[in-house]
């Protein structure tokens, strides 16, 4: 009989099969909290058989792989929701500012509203009095006043969020580089025949990130590596190429408008698109506030125009007439002439004598005379802006809702990802005995195969 | 629940859990805080526009009760100048009445005389009262006195009666009677009356003449004390229409604030239990995942 090395084949091979899962259970362990970590399984099989016949004998254990337990199609669909995500987000914080706006202007510019028509309401029971004159100009300044100091709020909360949107264009840009580059090395390494999981979980994690901005979606290519598009196909990044947006100024706000490749981008999801909702809803709140104030300047102007003042003199605009452009609510202010001499403020119709307050009605009438109409809205100006502030409340009640919404579909599909590939501690702990008693059997084995061969040399001599 | 629970999962299930208790007991201490259900707009958009609409005829009402205490004012006032005018034509009667009786003699007409120019200046004075600013008499025409005090003729140019509104959807009282209703019609002004009953008094030479004035002159007083007698009536009834206004305008305050409460205050009772339930339920979760085992098998095997 000769000496059969081949055990001493078997037993190597099933040492380092079990050295192989420890040190990947070793690895999973390792990275349990690392975002974005894809578990690790060791891929066994069973070694060729030699001889034949009667002879045909196992040789051990091939190791195949080193496989990630990774999903494509829920990672697909954790960069949609995250791209969701991310919209209604960035909506809902660029809006709550809004909200704190209008919890303020509703008792301000509401208050210089009431005190506003109710100076007029005052001068009609009294419409020779000088006084009443002076506090009907002044509640119109602190009205224009309110009027100005809301728009100021509304404004610099669309430049906030404008400001934002830069940010994001530079940070989205930043990423679509760094996986180009995770492109280009995962290319390289598994055309070289080696593993590339830990790049991979590395793109992915990119990728989530930019689809939370961007909403942008991603394809593999054969060659492993991904282009990432936006809405429309247009591509961010193709192999190692990346194709940056750019955020462009325009008129007449200023405001940013995202481009590629010199068109406007399709941001369709991310906080991209939240941003650019924001701004567009702010900007509507900004017109709406502008055309009330352009109402209420037009209505209060006609009437006063209409009457007399205490010197029986013809009425004139209340409201002063801008240089260029029209009344809004930044340049609402009362005119400088009747500033500068209070009896010009009108109370009575022409001609009906300094007695007679029946234009001082018609204004004071005005807060609740249905018959306004402010841009788009009809009512009293009373209604008209309390429509204004509720719709600026279900903006961001809406945004709000939306978000817990897609948080809770967002956290399914995580958990769906996490169940997948995530890594259980509980479960590396078994795959670390089994490889740890496998490891010490086949120690064992290799003993045992070297005993046995001793003794044969033994024999032999 | 997915098949495999894996640590990151369980993790994320905690502080999501742990997050909606803390965001429970924030809402809840600050409607407590507030006493409000509405903080912001976004608590309940339609809501704070209500109370936003609620707000603004509450303080229209205020405005139309300022209203309302001027037009009362300025009725008092005439209603308060009308009786000092109205005893002087009572008086005035009497003088004329003694004029016209055959036993007074020719001095005691001329006193007769004397103090009927004496009621005609109070008359004068009662016609150009003032309120504040603002003559009592003078309608809309404000900026000269209803009577002139050389002449005694009403003010050439033309009035009405002061309109103001004191409740919404209503038309406007009127704050006044003017001078033309009270102090002139179709045959003169009592001025003139009173004047040409002194005339006649003091005697024109022609007694016969002066008798028929002094007729004249009584049914004229007669006249004047129906039209005051008319504006008194005006006045009280809208000063009745003021208080009732200001009634309803007090009944619709409240029913105003009675609706602003109940869609703007917090329920103290709910939002207190709520409070409470959130509370207990953030103790339970920690306490449970404190509890549980939230060993591995790692530990297990030391």
């Amino acid at each position: 009989m000769g000496i059969n090395f081949s055990p001493f084949e078997i037993g190597q091979r099933a040492l380092r099969a079990s050295q192989l899962g420890l040190t990947v259970a070793g690895q999973n362990i390792a990275n349990v909290n690392t975002p974005g970590y894809t578990r690790q399984e060791v891929v066994l099989s069973a070694s060729p058989s030699d001889g034949s016949g009667l002879k045909l004998t196992g040789t051990g254990v091939t190791i195949e792989d080193v496989r990630s337990l990774r999903d494509q199609f829920i990672q697909t669909r954790l960069q949609t929701e995250t791209g969701i995500s991310g919209r209604l987000t960035a909506q809902r914080d660029a809006l709550t500012p809004v909200d704190a706006v209008f919890t303020q202007s509703a008792g301000d510019i509401n208050t210089a509203l009431t005190n506003f028509f109710g100076a007029f309401r005052d001068l009609e029971a009294t419409p020779t009095s000088l006084a009443l004159r002076s506090a009907a100009v002044e509640s119109g300044n602190q009205l224009g006043a309110a009027f100005g100091s809301t728009r100021a709020q509304l404004v610099n909360a669309r430049s906030d969020a404008d400001n934002q949107l830069r940010g994001t264009v530079d940070e989205a840009n930043t990423l679509a580089a760094h996986i180009a580059d995770l492109n280009n090395s995962i290319r390289k390494l598994e055309g070289g025949g080696a593993k590339a999981s830990e790049l991979r979980d590395q793109r992915d994690e990119a990728i989530n990130s930019l689809a939370e901005l961007t909403g942008a979606r991603s394809v593999e290519n054969k060659d492993g590596s991904l282009t990432i598009t936006l809405a429309d196909g247009k591509p961010l990044v193709v192999n190692d190429k990346v194709f940056n947006l750019q955020a462009t100024t325009t008129a007449p706000d200023g405001l940013a408008a995202i481009t590629l490749d010199g068109q406007p981008a399709a941001i369709s999801n991310g906080k991209l698109r939240g941003l650019l909702d924001a701004i567009g809803q702010i900007g509507s709140q900004i017109g709406g506030l502008d055309d009330l104030a352009s109402s209420i300047a037009g209505r209060v102007n006609t009437l006063h125009a209409s009457g007399a003042d205490l010197d029986g003199t013809a009425g004139t605009a209340f409201f002063a007439q801008p240089a260029s452009g029209p009344i809004t609510a930044a340049n609402l202010t009362v005119s400088a002439a009747i500033k500068a001499n209070p009896r010009l403020v009108v109370a009575g119709a022409a001609g009906a004598g300094s007695g007679d307050g029946s234009v001082a009605n018609k204004i004071a009438g005005l807060l609740k005379d249905p018959s306004s109409v402010a841009g788009a809205r009809t009512g009293s100006f009373s209604s008209i802006f309390a429509a204004q502030v509720s719709d600026a409340g279900e903006s961001v009640s809406k945004a709000g809702d939306a978000l817990t919404t897609q948080q809770v579909i967002l956290n399914q599909t995580i958990e769906q990802r996490n169940s997948a590939s995530g890594v259980s501690i509980d479960e590396e702990t078994v795959n670390l005995l089994r490889y740890q008693r496998a490891f010490e059997a086949a120690a064992r084995f290799l003993k045992v195969a070297d005993e046995i061969t001793q003794t044969v040399i033994a024999l032999g001599q | 629940m997915p098949f495999r629970v894996t640590d990151a999962t369980s993790n994320s299930q905690l502080v999501e859990r742990i997050a909606e208790q803390r965001l429970r007991i924030s809402d809840a201490q600050e409607k407590v805080a507030s006493g409000k259900r509405i903080n912001r707009p976004s608590d309940d958009p339609f809501g704070a526009a209500a109370v936003i609409e609620i707000r603004n005829s509450q303080a229209a009402i205020t405005q139309f009760g300022r209203s309302a205490k001027t037009v009362d004012n300025a009725l008092s006032v005439a209603d308060g100048a009308l009786n000092s005018y109205d005893q002087a034509l009572n008086r005035a009667q009497t003088l004329v009445s003694q004029g016209l009786s055959g036993f007074s003699r020719p001095d005691g007409r001329q006193a007769l005389a004397s103090e009927l120019d004496g009621l005609r200046q109070t008359v004068l004075n009662v016609a150009n009262t003032r309120n504040g600013d603002q003559y009592v008499f003078g309608g809309t025409r404000q900026d000269v006195p209803p009577v002139d005090q050389t002449t005694e003729a009403l003010a050439a140019t033309p009035t009405a009666p002061q309109l103001i509104q004191v409740e919404a959807d209503a038309p406007p009282l009127a704050a006044g009677v003017t001078a033309e209703a009270m102090f002139a019609n179709i045959d003169g002004t009592v001025f003139q009356a009173l004047n040409d009953a002194a005339k006649a008094l003091r005697g024109t030479g022609d007694p016969v003449a002066d008798e028929s004035t002094l007729k004249t002159a009584m049914q004229q007083l007669q006249t004047f004390a129906q039209q005051s007698i008319a504006a008194h009536t005006t006045i009280g009834k809208n000063l009745d229409a003021v208080e009732a206004a200001t009634d309803r305008n007090a009944t619709a305050s409240l029913a105003l604030e009675a609706t602003a409460q109940d869609k703007e205050s917090a329920d103290f009772a709910q939002s207190s239990v709520d409070l409470v339930e959130a509370n207990r339920a953030l103790e339970a979760i920690l306490q449970s995942e404190s509890q549980t085992n939230r060993h591995s098998l790692l530990d297990l095997l030391g």
